[in-house]
C-alpha cells in the first residue's frame, strides 16, 4: 500500500461496491471506516457508527480482548474469531464470524459473516472458502477487491502504456481486458497526446496526486465523462499513475435532469413549496420568491407558516385539499387551493405543498355567495311582506272606511293627511277600539312610501324572548333554535313604513336599539355585528299613558321624546256620539247583507239609549252590538239587545273604585235625563236622591256637561 | 286601496245621464275636471278634498258629488265604494280613483290624464 493515497479513499473505492460487510478498526477498539454493506447492517447510519467503540457493538469484546487480537493479527497478518453483534436500537443478538486482516498500521480491517446463514447482509462470505493466515492471501483478497471493484481503476506508465486494468475499465470501455497490453492511453483518451502526456506526468511527479473530470472513448466510439484520481506511485522501481476513475455519464445525466426540474419547478405559475421532517422550508420556488421576495437561502430553514399564515400542521395531509390566503407586500390578497404530498427518501420524510392560484375565482364565488345571501334576504323579505299582505286582504282597513261626520274626528283625519308625506315618526294615542291601525294605515298609504311595505308589529302580542330577533332579525346560530338566517321586520320594512302597535309594551332593553333605528337608521341582527342601514318611517301607537310610564321610569324619556313628535289623539266614540247613528246605519246595512236581511230602519228609542252608552270597547263594540242585534233581529226595524251589551260591559271593564262607580253612574242617568238634574223628570228623582244632593256629588265628582250632553 | 282606469264613455244602457253629469262632462271640454263623489259621513273626504284643491286646483276644476243627494249619479256611475274621484276631459272620463291615495299619487295621475 503506497502512503500517498488515502486510506478511507481507497477502502470506500475497493469495498465502494462490494456486497461484503466490512469495518475497519484501529488500535483502540474505535470504528474508523464501514463499506455501505456495514451501513446498512447498522441502521444507526455511517456518521453514527465511525468514532464508535467497536466494542460496543462486538458484545463479547473488551479493550483488553481486542489489544490482544490486534497483536495477534499484526503478528501473523490474519485473525479469525467468532462472537456476538448488538444492532443499533435493538436488543438482538446476532451469532457472527469474524475475519481480521491487517490494513495499514492505523487500522485492522474486520470482514463479518453469519454464523446461523441469516440473510442479515453478512452471508456472503458464508460460501467462500476460509481465509488462510498468511500475507499472501491479504494480496491475494487485496487483488481481488480491486478487479472487481465498481470503479474504473487502471495504472499507465510515463510511455501511455497500460500496466494494469481492472474488470470494469474493461467493461465499460467496451474491450477485452487482454486488448490493454498492446493499446495506450491516447486510444481511450484521443486528447492524450504526448505533450499532453508529459505536461500531465510533470505535474503528478510533483503534486502527487491529481483530481479532474476527463472523457473518455468507448471501442464503440462513445464518450463517457469521468471524474479521475488520479495517484502517483512507484512500484518495483518503476512510475506508475494509478487512476481511480467514478463513470459520471449517469450522474450527469441526473444532473441535468435535476437541473431541468429545478428550472421546471421555478418557471412554474403554482407556489411550490418543500418541507424538512420538522417542518422547516426545504424550497420554495421562484413564484412564491417573486411574491415575498428574499431568496431561497434567506428561507431555508425557517418555519412554514411564514409563508402560510393560516396553515396548521395537521392541515398537512395527503389526503387534504386546503385553501388559504397568502399575503403579500403590496397588500393585495391571493387565494391558494393547496394540495399535499409526502415523499420518505433515506429514513427522512420530506413534504411538498403545491398551492394553485384560485384568487378569481374565489372572489367570483364570493360574489356568488354574497349575492345568493342577498336573494335569501329578498325572498325572506318578500315572504315577511306577503305576510302583512295577506293580513292587508284579510282586514277591513281602508281609510275610505272611516266613517264619522264629527267636526273633532274629521279633524283628526286632516291631521294625519298633514303628516302623512312628510317622514316625520307619528304617535297614535286613543283607547283601544278607537281604530287606532286605521290611522296607522291611513299615514303609510297616503304617505310617498306608500308602494313600498307596511310591516306591523304588536308589541304586546310578541313573547319578550322573541321580540328582539322578530323586529331585528337574526343571524344563524345566534342563538339555540336560530337554524337559519331571519331577516328582521326592520329590514322588511326597508323603504316603506313600520307600525309598532302597543308600542308602551316594549321591553325597556329593546327601547334602546329602537331610539338608534330612529336616531342613525341602523342596528344589527341578533349575533351579528355588521350594521344594517334601513330607510324606514315609524308609525307606533298605544292605549298607555306614556307620560305617566316614563314618570314612573318604565319608558325611556328620550324614546318618548323621539316618538312624541307628532301625537295623533284618537277620540273615543263617547267623544263623538254623534257617530254613534252613521256608524249603526253602517254596520246594520254590512251585516244585513252578510247575513241577507233587510232592515229599513233602527228602533228610535234603541238608538237613543246606544247613544248614552259610553262604550268603554268604542267601535270594536258598537260593531259588535250591532252584529249580534242583526243576527237576532227578525224584522225590517233593528232593535239592540242592550242587556247583553250593558252585561259584557260589566264583564270586561276593570274593577271600579267606589267613587268611579258612583260618579259614572250619575254621568249614565243624566245621560238618560237628557241632562236634566232637577225636576220630575231630573236625573236626581231617577236615582232617588235629593236634587242638592245629586248636586253637591257632581261638584264632588267634577262632573262636567260636555260629559253629559250628547 | 283600488283604483283602475276606465277609457271612453260612461255605458249608459237605456239610462239617461243625469243632470249634474251633463254640466260636469260641458265644463270638461274647456279644462280637465276632477269629480270627487263622496258623502257627509266619509270621514275622510274633507281631508282628501284638500289634497286635491292643494295639488290639482292650477290645472283643474274640482268638483264634489254628494252620492247620497245625487243617486242618479251613483248609479250612473256604478259607485260602489267611497270616495270614488274620477278625472274628466273632452267628455270623457279619463281615470277613476277608487279611495284615497297620497298627494304624489294624485298628481301623477292628473299628469297622466293632461
Amino acid at each position: 500500500m503506497n502512503k500517498s493515497i488515502d486510506p478511507v479513499s481507497y477502502l470506500e473505492l475497493t469495498f465502494g461496491n462490494y456486497p461484503y460487510t466490512v469495518i475497519g478498526v484501529d488500535e483502540l477498539g474505535r470504528v474508523q471506516y464501514a463499506n455501505p454493506g456495514a451501513r446498512q447492517l447498522f441502521k444507526g447510519g455511517h456518521r453514527n457508527l465511525i468514532g464508535s467503540n467497536w466494542a460496543g457493538i462486538d458484545v463479547q469484546l473488551t479493550l483488553a480482548k481486542w489489544k490482544t487480537y490486534w497483536r495477534d493479527t499484526k503478528d501473523r497478518g490474519t485473525l479469525a474469531y467468532q462472537t456476538e453483534l448488538l444492532a443499533a436500537g435493538s436488543d438482538i443478538l446476532w451469532p457472527i464470524e469474524v475475519d481480521v486482516v491487517d490494513f495499514t498500521d492505523d487500522v485492522l480491517l474486520l470482514f463479518l459473516h453469519d454464523r446461523v446463514e441469516r440473510n442479515y447482509g453478512v452471508d456472503h462470505f458464508t460460501d467462500r472458502a476460509p481465509l488462510a493466515n498468511s500475507k499472501d492471501h491479504v494480496d491475494e483478497l487485496m487483488q481481488l477487491s480491486i478487479d472487481g471493484a465498481g470503479d474504473m481503476i487502471f495504472w499507465t506508465r510515463p510511455d501511455g502504456t497500460f500496466f494494469y486494468v481492472n474488470r470494469a475499465v474493461a467493461h465499460k470501455l467496451g474491450y477485452e481486458r487482454s486488448a490493454f497490453e498492446d493499446m495506450q492511453v491516447i486510444d481511450i483518451a484521443p486528447y492524450f497526446d504526448q505533450a499532453f502526456r508529459e505536461d500531465f506526468w510533470q505535474q503528478l511527479r510533483s503534486q502527487i496526486r491529481v483530481e479532474g473530470l476527463f472523457e473518455l472513448i468507448t471501442k464503440q466510439g462513445k464518450a463517457r465523462t469521468i471524474s479521475a484520481n488520479v495517484n502517483y506511485l512507484i512500484h518495483d522501481g518503476v512510475e506508475v499513475a494509478c487512476s481511480i476513475c467514478r463513470d459520471m455519464t449517469q450522474k450527469l445525466k441526473r444532473d441535468a435532469n435535476l437541473h431541468l426540474s429545478r428550472i421546471a419547478l421555478d418557471s412554474a405559475a403554482d407556489s411550490i413549496v418543500w418541507l424538512e421532517n420538522d417542518y422547516s422550508i426545504k424550497y420554495i420556488n421562484q413564484s412564491l420568491l417573486n411574491h415575498f421576495g428574499g431568496d431561497l437561502k434567506e428561507w431555508r430553514g425557517r418555519p412554514f407558516h411564514k409563508i402560510f399564515p393560516q396553515l396548521e400542521i395537521g392541515d398537512i395531509d395527503l389526503h387534504n385539499d386546503v385553501e388559504t390566503d397568502l399575503p403579500s407586500r403590496t397588500g393585495q390578497t391571493i387565494r391558494l387551493d393547496l394540495n399535499f404530498g409526502r415523499i420518505d427518501f433515506e429514513d427522512k420524510t420530506y413534504f411538498t405543498i403545491v398551492g394553485r392560484d384560485i384568487t378569481e375565482s374565489y372572489q367570483k364565488r364570493e360574489e356568488l355567495r354574497k349575492a345568493y345571501n342577498k336573494i335569501e334576504d329578498l325572498s325572506n323579505k318578500l315572504k315577511a311582506e306577503n305576510i302583512e299582505l295577506r293580513k292587508d286582504t284579510g282586514a277591513d282597513y281602508d281609510m275610505g272606511n272611516i266613517i264619522t261626520v264629527s267636526k273633532k274626528y274629521k279633524q283628526v283625519i286632516q291631521e294625519v293627511g298633514h303628516v302623512a308625506d312628510t317622514n316625520t315618526t307619528v304617535l297614535i294615542l286613543g283607547e283601544t277600539g278607537t281604530g287606532k291601525e286605521l290611522l296607522a294605515r291611513a299615514v303609510h298609504v297616503l304617505s310617498s312610501r306608500a308602494d313600498g311595505p307596511l310591516i306591523k308589529v304588536n308589541c304586546a302580542t310578541l313573547p319578550a324572548s322573541l321580540i328582539e330577533s322578530e323586529l331585528f332579525g337574526h343571524e344563524k346560530g345566534a342563538f339555540t333554535g336560530a337554524i337559519q338566517r331571519k331577516i328582521g321586520r326592520f329590514e322588511a320594512a326597508d323603504g316603506g313604513s313600520v307600525f309598532l302597535d302597543e308600542v308602551g309594551e316594549l321591553p325597556q332593553d329593546l327601547q334602546a336599539k329602537l331610539l338608534r333605528v330612529l336616531q342613525e337608521g341602523e342596528f344589527e341582527r341578533v349575533g351579528s355585528t355588521e350594521t344594517i342601514k334601513v330607510d324606514i318611517r315609524l308609525i307606533a301607537a298605544t292605549n298607555r299613558d306614556l307620560e305617566k310610564m316614563v314618570e314612573a321610569g318604565q319608558f325611556r324619556s328620550d324614546l318618548y321624546y323621539r316618538l312624541h313628535v307628532f301625537p295623533i289623539y284618537n277620540l273615543p266614540l263617547r267623544d263623538r256620539p254623534e257617530d254613534i247613528p252613521v256608524l249603526v246605519k253602517h254596520f246594520a246595512g254590512k251585516f244585513a247583507k252578510k247575513q241577507g236581511k233587510k232592515i229599513e230602519e233602527i228602533s228610535a228609542p234603541d238608538m237613543k239609549k246606544l247613544k248614552a252608552y259610553s262604550f268603554p270597547g268604542n267601535v270594536r263594540e258598537l260593531e259588535n252590538i250591532v252584529e249580534r242585534a242583526v243576527v237576532l233581529c227578525r224584522s225590517k226595524v233593528l232593535t239592540i239587545p242592550f242587556e247583553n251589551a250593558q252585561k259584557e260591559r260589566r264583564n270586561t271593564k276593570a274593577f271600579q273604585t267606589f267613587d268611579e262607580m258612583q260618579r259614572s253612574y250619575l254621568i249614565e242617568a243624566l245621560k238618560k235625563t237628557g241632562g236634566r238634574i232637577t225636576g220630575p223628570e231630573g236625573a236626581g228623582r231617577l236615582l232617588g236622591l235629593n236634587d242638592r244632593t245629586l248636586m253637591s256629588k257632581m261638584r264632588k265628582f267634577h262632573i262636567q256637561k260636555k260629559e253629559y250632553l250628547i | 286601496m283600488h283604483s283602475s282606469n276606465t277609457q271612453g264613455q260612461p255605458s249608459r244602457g237605456d239610462r239617461h245621464i243625469p243632470v249634474f253629469m251633463i254640466d260636469l262632462l260641458s265644463r270638461s271640454e274647456e279644462s280637465a275636471v276632477v269629480v270627487l263623489c263622496t258623502a257627509d259621513w266619509v270621514g275622510s273626504s274633507d281631508m282628501f278634498l284638500d289634497f286635491l284643491h292643494e295639488e290639482v286646483a292650477d290645472k283643474a276644476q274640482i268638483s264634489v258629488v254628494d252620492i247620497e243627494a245625487h243617486p242618479d249619479v251613483k248609479r250612473y256611475l256604478s259607485i260602489e265604494k267611497l270616495p270614488t274621484t274620477l278625472i274628466l276631459k273632452n267628455r270623457h272620463i279619463l281615470d277613476r280613483i277608487e279611495g284615497v291615495i297620497s298627494r304624489r299619487k294624485i298628481k301623477e295621475r292628473l299628469q297622466d290624464c293632461t
